[in-house]
């Protein structure tokens, strides 16, 4: 028997599935050695629960398993006073949380199938059909019935007991949340399989997994293989048959049973060890997911560096966000973890990180570049600023901070988003999170990018400000002319022209409007016909002094307080 | 871009030699407004991305003066060059209001600016009209003496063609070459004219012709003018 397994860190998807190993197992239990780590087959006793375990003590705190336990402490505390202060209110947020969630979730056939796992005695239904809503007729009034009620309430709350007590055992606990990190956290690394598969005979999850991935290597270990005929396709150990394939893994593997056409002349040869079939159904570990968008960052130089710096962009994802977890802050813990890095690390100076995403269901790749992280870092407090700003598109809110980085991250300039923020701003969309002082932050952000990209050189930040100031004055003119109305016409013509890198429509445009106003037009403009980009640069900049909210304040408010 | 430039004279005599006259006007104001643009566009001896043209209230030749009706006139000034505009605007606007020598004891003052709308060129053909005179001027290289044809020579539309043909490479490449030996200048109703400018006689064509050749050929001839000198306000064309 082999008494070491080894496993080498390779491309970016095992890499995950290491990182998630050694999140589940602990750092300290194997043996690690820049690229590889070596651990022994006893660590892979109760496998199964050390992997549920750490999933539940990363995520408990966004189950619906917490909702529903959480109520507790409210109960006690109205026992604690005897129902003083128990109202109206607290009448309907018990109602609320019957409803919709002790009932909502227990009844979900999912849960069902692992009541009688947690407690084969338990009448979880029972205590179901026991929880009545109170409702309180309109006529009726608090202080006359609030005794009666209070008496429904204790009925409701023996039952709600059972039901806390049933779901907050160690069992309870261990099933009800599996399941229900199954479907929310690790169906987005692996499906198909074990207890993804729909069919599956197995009730128990633990023991699913155990049979589908643990026990298959100790039996792989006992095997002699001195006469395989056929490799891993990960690590390159003997195999014995091409049972093993990739397609549970999402997005990634194919059916070798049905479409062979992904491999040379048919001929599949795509099959794990199971040592690595089990290293790959650790990806979801390895990820980091909110609402279901995962992140992970090969950073492939060491295993020790990979883990530490997936483990940081953890923690800054689900603990140390005091604004509460949502889909922004992946990528602002993300930047987090890498500028902080990046401060105090020379080693990314040499190296681009691979980052993978996971997005509407599909992996997504980006280098982070040296440039860009050096952008993201100059551009800090702007990107700050731009937190909580955003827009609609229809039913979608477009988060500013993850559009800007995202598009930095795809090394794409920023002249699309500004257009379409001067654009919506100046026709008065509804939905808008931001105001044109956000606009001219994505603005210099881009002025900043175009610079790393050395397309553009020759305009300076302090120019663009200038020009953003000759816009200003120029809608002063109109204003003092008492022709504002012109100006939206005007700006319709100036941010087509900019979209369609037309110089010439540009300037006529301007230039007819400004020997409307009798005025010159400031030289800065001469100097940006060298290249598109400082020309579009220069043209939004205008746009966004055009489009200031300046006058809008002379006249005591917004038009965008309707 | 288009522009109209309302002027008023001091008197109603202007030296015969006008055109060369405006072009002062001009540095003037780009000496005032962007002195650093002053060297790019006088400094040497290049072709020009501007034409203008100048309009006088009936003007009667009298030796070396030219007597109007009324003590004003308007320049025409064009140019396709976004950024040449603009430094042109600006110097025009800077100098509005105030006096400029003009020669033979007069001044000009600039009233206003106008900009003019320009017309879409579509298709392969236009008829045009001349808002001030054509040259085609053949250059001895040895001699270093001055030919000008005028639209009756045979010379005319080859030497045109060898004028133009360098600026063309420059904005459009080799392209500009063979679209340029297609383009085809048909007279409607030209006729000669000897126009006076920088101390010779020019011999050049004024009138309405039609103009064949590929639209952006067309617009960019439209744009920065026709044929040689359009610096010093030869070859100004608008759509008839």
């Amino acid at each position: 028997m082999q008494t070491e397994i080894e496993v080498r860190a390779d491309d970016w998807l095992i890499n995950a599935g290491l990182v998630g190993f050694l999140n589940i197992v602990g750092k300290e239990n194997v043996r690690i050695d820049g690229q590889t780590i070596y651990f022994t087959a006893d660590l892979l006793e109760d496998f199964e629960t050390k992997y549920f375990n750490f999933f539940i003590k990363e995520y408990k705190e966004t189950l619906s398993w917490s909702k529903i336990v959480s109520y507790k402490d409210i109960m006690e505390r109205f026992r604690a006073e005897d129902f003083a202060s128990f109202d109206e209110e607290a009448l309907a947020n018990l109602n609320k949380y019957m409803k919709d969630v002790v009932k909502f979730y227990l009844k979900k056939s999912n849960y069902i199938k692992v009541f009688s796992l947690i407690d084969a005695k338990a009448n979880v239904n029972k205590w179901l059909e026991n929880l009545n809503t109170i409702n309180l007729t309109k006529k009726q009034k608090w202080e006359d019935v609030k005794a009666d009620i209070i008496e429904k309430v204790k009925q409701n709350y023996t039952q709600l007991d059972a039901i806390i007590d049933f779901c907050a055992s160690d069992k309870g606990l261990q099933y009800l949340a599996a399941k229900n990190l199954i479907y929310s956290v690790i169906n987005k690394g692996w499906s198909g399989i074990s207890f993804l598969l729909k069919q599956t005979k197995i009730m128990d999850p633990y023991l699913d997994y155990k049979t589908s991935f643990v026990d298959p290597i100790i039996e792989y270990l006992d095997t002699d293989l001195s006469k395989a005929k056929y490799n891993c396709f990960s690590c390159n150990q003997p195999i014995k048959n091409l049972k093993l394939d990739l397609s549970f893994m999402n997005e990634v593997g194919f059916d070798t049973a049905r479409k062979t056409a992904h491999v040379w002349d048919f001929n599949n040869d795509v099959a794990t060890c199971p040592i690595c079939r089990l290293i790959y159904s650790c990806v979801p570990a390895g990820f980091t997911y909110v609402y279901g968008e995962g992140m992970f960052i090969n950073d492939s130089y060491g295993v020790d560096e990979l883990h530490r710096v997936n483990e940081r962009m953890r923690n800054s994802i689900l603990r140390f966000n005091k604004d509460g977890i949502n889909s922004t802050n992946t990528y602002r813990a993300l930047v987090e973890s890498i500028t902080m890095e990046h401060e105090n690390n020379r080693r990314y100076e040499l190296a681009d990180i691979q980052l993978v995403r996971y997005e509407n269901e599909h992996y997504r790749f980006n280098l982070l570049s040296k440039k860009m992280l050096d952008i993201v870092n100059d551009s800090r407090g702007i990107l700050k600023s731009l937190i909580r700003c955003g827009y609609k598109e229809g039913n979608l809110n477009i988060n500013l901070y993850k559009e800007v980085i995202q598009h930095l991250m795809n090394n794409e300039n920023l002249f699309t988003l500004i257009h379409k923020l001067i654009y919506y701003k100046q026709t008065n969309v509804n939905g808008l999170y931001y105001n044109m002082g956000h606009v001219s932050g994505i603005l210099d952000i881009n002025t900043k990018f175009l610079k790393e990209m050395e397309v553009m050189t020759n305009i300076s930040q302090k120019q663009l400000w200038f020009v953003q100031n000759c816009g200003a004055e120029f809608k002063e003119g109109y204003v003092t002319k008492k022709s504002e109305n012109k100006i939206s016409g005007i700006t319709y013509k100036l941010l087509n022209s900019l979209k369609v890198n037309d110089k010439d429509g540009f300037m006529d445009t301007l230039l007819n409007s400004y020997s409307y106003l009798a005025k010159p037009i400031p030289n800065v403009f001469m100097n940006v016909f060298t290249n598109d980009e400082a020309f579009k640069s220069v043209g939004y900049a205008f746009m966004l002094g055009v489009g200031g909210e300046k006058t809008k304040k002379e006249d005591g408010g917004n038009t965008d307080e309707k | 871009m288009r522009l109209k430039i309302n002027c008023d004279f001091d008197s109603k005599i202007i030296p015969k030699d006008f055109q060369s006259k405006v072009v002062s006007l001009f540095k003037a104001g780009i000496t005032k407004s962007s002195p650093e643009r002053y060297e790019d566009l006088f400094g040497g001896n290049k072709h020009k991305q501007y034409t203008f043209s100048v309009y006088l209230p009936k003007p009667r030749n009298k030796g070396a003066e030219i007597h109007l009706d009324e003590a004003n006139c308007i320049i025409n000034f064009s140019t396709g060059d976004a950024e040449t505009g603009i430094i042109f605007y600006n110097a025009l606007i800077s100098l509005k209001g105030s006096k400029v020598l003009f020669g033979t004891g007069n001044h000009i003052t600039i009233k206003n600016i106008q900009i003019v709308p320009e017309k879409k060129i579509i298709g392969n053909r236009t008829v045009l009209r001349t808002l001030s005179p054509i040259a085609s001027r053949a250059h001895d290289r040895e001699t270093f003496k001055n030919w000008f044809y005028s639209f009756e020579d045979e010379e005319f539309e080859p030497t045109l063609k060898r004028n133009m043909l360098p600026y063309l490479m420059d904005a459009f490449g080799e392209q500009a070459r063979y679209d340029l030996e297609k383009l085809k200048i048909t007279p409607i109703s030209m006729k000669k004219v000897v126009v006076y400018c920088h101390e010779i006689h020019i011999e050049s064509s004024v009138g309405i012709f039609e103009l064949e050749a590929e639209a952006y050929l067309q617009k960019y001839l439209v744009d920065n003018g026709l044929g040689t000198m359009t610096g010093s306000g030869f070859g100004m064309v608008e759509q008839f």
